[in-house]
């Protein structure tokens, strides 16, 4: 889930999580560059202070699953490597569907009309 | 601060059948620290008292000849009347905190490039499980999935049913349109299509009534996964050149199809065929990740025995969501039928 109304398995959740970690980098290289705005410094650290703390409960609730479910080891990968490897691979998709639109985006041709909505009433 | 707008503000409240809650919406209007200079409920040819309740709490009343069919239609006909220079759209439905309105129109008095503005969600009743899920799903996602669209500048959606808009961009952007099942997606990303900002301002906090059976909230969950659907097949080409809210949206369809498929399919199979039970604890695995924004959303408002005790709900809530996606997926998609009609969801 990452709207309201919409299912979600985490990887829209992991794409979340990331941007939240990258918030006090971005506003830094904001604040060089003279963009800010009053409180922005506040939510960016709430933000951030959220993405962190679910960043741990993620690892610490993957540890327990590991310990209480007699996990298979897949390719031989156990532990760390075995709760890693699908947030590694998560993210790699993740960067992948991103890539693929933001091409797709550069060889479509010029932004097409929009179409003028219905009115009734 | 600065000096709130309210008093060069129209707020529109379309109602059919709203006798039960309406008035309480209009006085939580008025009763506002920054009262609107007009509050016009559309009363959408009710078979109840909707009309004569709002008008004794005192509101305009209008009244199309013919039921306009849908909450758009409703709020078209009302900003066709509407002459100051912003308007706010609340459900007939929904009550306001006391300084909603004040704080919601900031960024717009900030910034003439937003063209929008919308607030913080909490269901007014929590009392079902449906309720319960619907008021975690919003803190989770108005606590931690919002504000971070908001910092990157592209609140996926200014929510129908409470936000604030400049009247001249809205009228540019044809109003409220019918085109979708899902007017408030619709019209958000016509605006950031048209190079507008829309904002999203937590402070500023409405209560909606949620659906609170099975029934309401499949008519609910249809529309907004149908909604969805019909905005992704409307807008994609003009929003693959947003990169922001293209790679958002490319990410909840990715993983709105991804998670219907798992919930509904792969988890149930898989423990069946592998005999393994326990595997269906990844139902529940992100217990821990949805609680942390839940609890600090929870305990800013004094209500995480509240939280905790509905946050089963939630994975209810989710699960059955996953079978409304794929429905509007295969309706929408490969059977080519779209849903036209408008049902509202309670």
């Amino acid at each position: 889930m990452n709207n309201a109304g919409l299912p979600g398995t985490g990887i829209g959740g992991l794409f979340y999580l990331l941007l939240a970690l990258c918030m006090p980098v971005v506003e830094v290289v904001r604040t060089v560059r003279g963009d800010t705005e009053p409180g922005r410094w506040r939510q960016v650290l709430t933000q951030f202070a959220l993405a962190c703390a679910i960043l741990v409960s993620l690892v610490g609730t993957a540890a327990v699953y590991l310990r209480l479910v007699d996990a298979p080891s897949p390719f031989g990968l156990t532990g760390t490597a075995l709760v890693l490897a699908p947030v590694v691979l998560a993210a790699l998709l993740l960067c992948l569907v991103v890539v693929v639109l933001r091409v797709w985006a550069r060889l479509l041709g010029p932004e097409p009309e929009l179409r003028t909505p219905v009115r009734v009433g | 601060m600065p000096a709130p707008l309210a008093d060069q503000l129209t707020v529109i409240i379309p109602a059919y059948n709203e006798a039960a809650s309406v008035a309480d919406t209009v006085r939580s209007v008025l009763e506002q620290t920054t009262p609107p200079a007009r509050v016009i409920v559309v009363d959408d040819r009710s078979t109840d008292a909707t009309g004569t309740l709002a008008r004794a709490a005192g509101a305009e009343v209008i009244c199309p000849p013919t039921n306009t069919g849908s909450k758009a239609g409703a709020q078209n006909l009302a900003l066709d009347v509407v002459d100051t220079p912003y308007c706010m759209a609340i459900d007939g439905d929904t009550t306001l905190a006391p300084d909603a309105i004040e704080r919601l129109m900031v960024p717009l008095a900030d910034d003439p490039e937003v063209a929008a503005a919308c607030g913080f969600v909490v269901p007014r009743h929590v009392s079902t499980v449906w309720e319960r899920g619907r008021y975690v799903e919003y803190l989770l996602s108005f606590t931690f999935y919002k504000p971070t669209q908001d910092y990157y500048g592209n609140p996926l959606i200014s929510s129908g049913c409470f936000s604030a808009y400049r009247t001249d961009r809205l009228r540019e952007a044809g109003g409220w349109s019918e085109r979708t099942r899902a007017e408030d997606m619709d019209l958000t990303w016509s605006f950031y299509r048209a190079g507008h900002g829309v904002r999203f301002v937590p402070d500023a906090v409405c209560y909606p009534i949620e659906p609170p059976d099975l029934d309401f909230m499949t008519k609910q969950l249809k529309r907004w996964s149908h909604g969805f659907v019909q905005n992704v097949g409307l807008h994609w080409k003009g929003i693959l050149r947003l990169p922001f809210l293209s790679t958002v949206v490319g990410v909840a369809l990715f993983d709105a199809v991804v998670a219907s498929l798992i919930y509904l399919l792969v988890l149930p199979v898989l423990a069946v065929a592998l005999g393994a039970p326990l595997l269906l604890l990844v139902y529940v695995i992100d217990v821990p990740a949805v609680l942390v924004p839940v609890l600090v959303a929870a305990r800013r408002r004094r209500e995480v025995g509240r939280a905790l005790l509905s946050l089963p709900c939630f994975f209810v809530l989710r699960t059955v969501n996953g079978f409304f996606m794929l429905e509007a997926l295969i309706t929408e998609v490969v059977l080519r039928r779209p849903l036209l009609v408008y049902e509202k969801g309670h």
